[in-house]
């Protein structure tokens, strides 16, 4: 088995790639708009859409001629597609029994007919397809299979160029702007729904010391192995990024304090706990101190922030390598072990 | 056809910035340009005419160099290229 038949078969790994890219649910995009408007265009087709494919649903990041914004995985055409290294062509869903009850036939849009490529990231995972659709049973010629092909593949590359713009390139994690354009957008959802909200404010003990004693490159390395120990612990629907240079930024949704707390210290103590080799022969061991606030009826984001900031700040002062919550108090585990 | 589609491709990307880029997005512009090349052969295939493939790849660059320009533009506001 090649590594990539591997990768067809692993669907966990797909899914986690889809969520590396924390593409799905966001708005309309123009280059990913732009795309289907070409396919329309150029391929004459009444249907066709940029679909992502997650665990039980495939969501449309732009579609032209769909009425819904997402389906259920297990009708839809493009679950097929990401099976594929190539194209998947249906010419006529009524003669295909994979399709022929399916409501995206029967009823709704009527597709009758479809080709659809796999969006496969350079990771090697197809995330979704690029589909085009017609209401009539129709065969694809090659020439329009590599023209949405070349379209596919243009679907990547503004994916690719989102990815670096969202996310800090040494270590995964989401960039200032693009944490706070999610936290606010999560934040605004959270008092909607009076819902709890938990910030958490990461930063590295003695950072300089690490940078002034092994080097910048070495300092580095330290900066990411927090990261990676933070991805691991935090949730998958937490939202994750770099702040400042070794400073880190979570927020938590549907956390009250203690749940906080409890994640907060699961990324402490596994930090603290962790080494990092800085040179062929030397690693070094760092802590990492946390400031937690929870959300209050009126908050901004900026609010939230300085209340966290302000309890990071105390937990420096308590001697660091500690969880400090906003109301002052010192987290129940630290409470114990001191 | 490959003369024509390297003319077009080279003059619709002719705007592409210079200067100082990770290689992450190296690649992904040169990634971008081979499907553009791919593209205007499969849309010659298909019987259009010059105007049109030019017409069409005009387009598909122009959203991939407005990304990349705010790419870029991230990128220097955070330091990562000068």
């Amino acid at each position: 088995m090649t590594l990539g038949e591997l990768k067809l078969n692993d669907e966990e790994g797909r899914l986690r790639a889809l969520e590396r890219l924390e593409i799905l649910d966001t708005g309309k995009e123009r280059p990913f708009e732009a795309i289907v408007t070409l396919v329309e265009q150029v391929l004459s087709v009444p249907l066709c859409a940029v679909s992502l494919v997650d665990r039980n649903r495939q969501w449309f990041k732009a579609k032209r001629g769909l009425t819904e914004t997402q389906t259920a995985r297990d009708i839809s055409f493009c679950t097929y597609t990401i099976e594929q290294t190539d194209a998947f062509i249906v010419p006529d869903a009524k003669a295909d029994p994979r399709f022929a009850s399916s409501p995206l036939v029967v009823s709704g849009n009527r597709i009758a007919s479809y080709a659809g490529i796999p969006l496969k990231t350079l990771d090697g995972y197809n995330i979704g397809a690029l589909c085009a659709m017609d209401t009539k049973p129709r065969e694809f010629k090659p020439h329009e299979i590599e023209i949405l092909s070349s379209f596919a593949k243009m679907v990547i590359n503004e994916i690719e160029l989102l990815e670096v713009a969202t996310h800090d390139q040494a270590t995964g994690a989401l960039r200032r702007q693009a944490w706070i354009a999610k936290s606010e957008a999560e934040l605004k959802r959270s008092l909607r729904e009076a819902r709890p909200l938990s910030l958490v404010i990461l930063d590295i003990d003695k950072f300089k010391s690490v940078n002034d004693t092994y080097g910048h490159p070495a300092g580095d390395l330290v900066i990411s192995k927090l990261a990676d120990t933070c991805m691991e612990n935090l949730r998958d629907y937490d939202i994750f990024g770099r702040y400042g240079g070794e400073e880190f930024i979570a927020l938590l949704p549907a956390s009250n304090l203690d749940e906080a707390v409890a994640v907060a210290e699961k990324c402490r103590r596994a930090f603290e706990a962790s080494r990092t080799d800085v040179t062929e022969t030397e690693a070094v061991r760092c802590t990492v101190s946390v400031g937690i606030s929870l959300l209050r009826s009126g908050d901004d984001l900026n609010m939230l922030i300085a209340r966290a900031d302000e309890a990071l700040y105390a937990a420096k002062a308590a001697g660091r390598n500690h969880t400090m919550t906003e109301s002052g108090s010192i987290s129940e585990v630290e409470a114990l072990s001191a | 056809m490959s003369n024509t589609a390297l003319q077009i491709v080279a003059d619709v990307t002719a705007s592409l910035p210079s200067g100082e880029m990770p290689e992450s997005i190296v690649e992904t512009i040169e990634s971008h340009k081979q499907n553009l090349m791919t593209l205007a052969a499969a849309l010659h295939a298909a019987g259009n005419k010059e105007t049109y493939i030019k017409t069409v790849l005009a387009t598909s660059f122009a959203s991939f160099e407005n990304e990349l320009s705010n790419t870029l533009r991230t990128l220097k506001e955070s330091g990562e290229i000068k």
